[in-house]
């Protein structure tokens, strides 16, 4: 029986209001997390979904390198006019700290993962979601085919949106796909190939379960309807994974992996941070704790 | 005098902000900690599920519900009460190290230095 983690890393570029480019440097997250995971993690064979170029930037980096146990290159095909299939359009705003910066969502094919994991039990991350302990350790030892992130918590507790919580506040609860682990078993299987369905049906669905104002396909939503369709479109916690993913959020900022600075009162405030598992959603941020990772 | 007062206030607040959200993260990283696998489901180790386990007169079967709703046979309980009772005792132990560290914290600046 084989366990391991899971990543996708696709480079991409990000323009400011200014038009200004920055290169989001996944392929670094994914390396910086992978070292991580060898560092905190009992259970940690780690396997990168990237393209070529991912790999000649991780062969080129010995050191990173060592921290893969499989690259596995894919060539995306970008085809067809829906964010579902084609990245260009696939776009996504975000803010960073003071700016907002666009960029190509680079992430359909990671309803594919069932089919590119090498391991009999999987951990699928993000890549800036950097793991700082072993709590998903617990998870190899679970009779559960499925569980996905459910209940999510941003660290500066300014916010509590609907938007962490459902898909709309009309419609089903969100699941996010941040932390997904799954084995091979029909289930999962299932759980991936209604991904698909769902990517590849994204404007009938979107329509279906009211989130059609949402321009950006998002694995969080396919994996959200995905598993309401196989709970047989009930609420039950059959799914639920029990740890709370803590998030920064994209307007907010980490210096480091131990401070936080936050918008409180029109102006910004700090805190400390317990070193802990952290979904990091500001790119320059999710860059920044990289690199410190690396050269620490 | 009320300008000073107020921003002797506001020095304050954020300060205290700045604990609580540091305290905050702190729970919750020991609350993920508590959380272990036995006999194929997962639990959190709380004080009720251990001392309930604890508790069980082991002439019984016990089942218990894990995260997930799923029942769990127990099959045995000083394994139960040994894990749960590790991740407690670790999970607690480093989150009231952190809080001993942060309740002295005079500044924002130290909060945010500190491991």
């Amino acid at each position: 029986m084989t366990n391991g983690v899971l990543m996708f890393a696709l480079n991409g570029q990000a323009f400011d209001s200014n038009k200004n480019k920055i290169d989001i440097d996944y392929v670094k997250m994914a390396s910086a997390n992978a070292k991580n995971i060898k560092k905190y993690m009992e259970n940690n064979t780690v396997a990168l979904v990237t393209d070529k170029k991912g790999k000649e930037q991780i062969v080129q980096s010995q050191s990173s390198a060592n921290y893969f146990d499989h690259i596995i290159v894919t060539k995306p095909v970008y085809k067809g006019v829906g964010p579902e299939t084609n990245s260009s359009i696939n776009k996504r705003s975000m803010r960073v700290g003071t700016k907002t910066i666009t960029f190509e969502w680079q992430n359909q094919s990671r309803p594919d993962s069932y089919n590119l994991s090498p391991f009999d039990k999987t951990i699928l991350l993000d890549c800036d979601y950097f793991v700082y302990d072993d709590t998903l350790d617990q998870l190899f030892d679970v009779d559960a085919n499925v569980l996905c992130g459910k209940h999510v918590e941003e660290i500066s507790y300014h916010d509590s949106l609907i938007d962490y919580e459902r898909l709309h506040h009309q419609t089903i609860k969100l699941f996010w796909a941040t932390v997904l682990f799954f084995n091979k078993s029909k289930e999962a299987k299932l759980l991936f190939d209604m991904m698909n369905v769902v990517k590849n049906n994204w404007r009938y669905y979107s329509k279906l379960y009211k989130f059609e104002g949402s321009r950006t396909y998002r694995n969080d939503f396919a994996v959200s309807v995905a598993l309401h369709l196989m709970q047989g479109k009930q609420e039950t916690t059959a799914y639920d994974l029990p740890h709370k993913i803590l998030c920064l959020a994209d307007k907010n900022i980490m210096p480091s992996s131990k401070q936080i600075v936050y918008r409180h009162n029109d102006g910004w405030a700090g805190s400390g941070f317990p070193k802990q598992n952290i979904h990091v959603m500001n790119k320059e941020s999710a860059m920044q704790i990289a690199e410190e990772i690396l050269n620490g | 005098m009320d300008a000073e007062f107020l921003k002797q206030v506001e020095q304050f607040s954020n300060l205290k902000t700045a604990i609580e959200t540091k305290k905050r993260n702190g729970l919750e990283k020991a609350n993920n900690k508590l959380i272990f696998a036995y006999n194929g489901g997962l639990f959190r180790a709380d004080p009720i599920t251990i001392l309930f386990v604890k508790m069980h007169n082991n002439g019984r079967d016990l089942i218990m519900l894990d995260t997930n709703e799923t029942p769990i046979k127990i099959t045995d309980t000083q394994e139960f009460v040994a894990k749960s009772e590790s991740c407690y005792f670790e999970a607690m132990n480093e989150y009231h190290l952190l809080y001993e560290q942060i309740k002295k914290s005079r500044s924002v600046n130290k909060l945010m230095n500190n491991d």
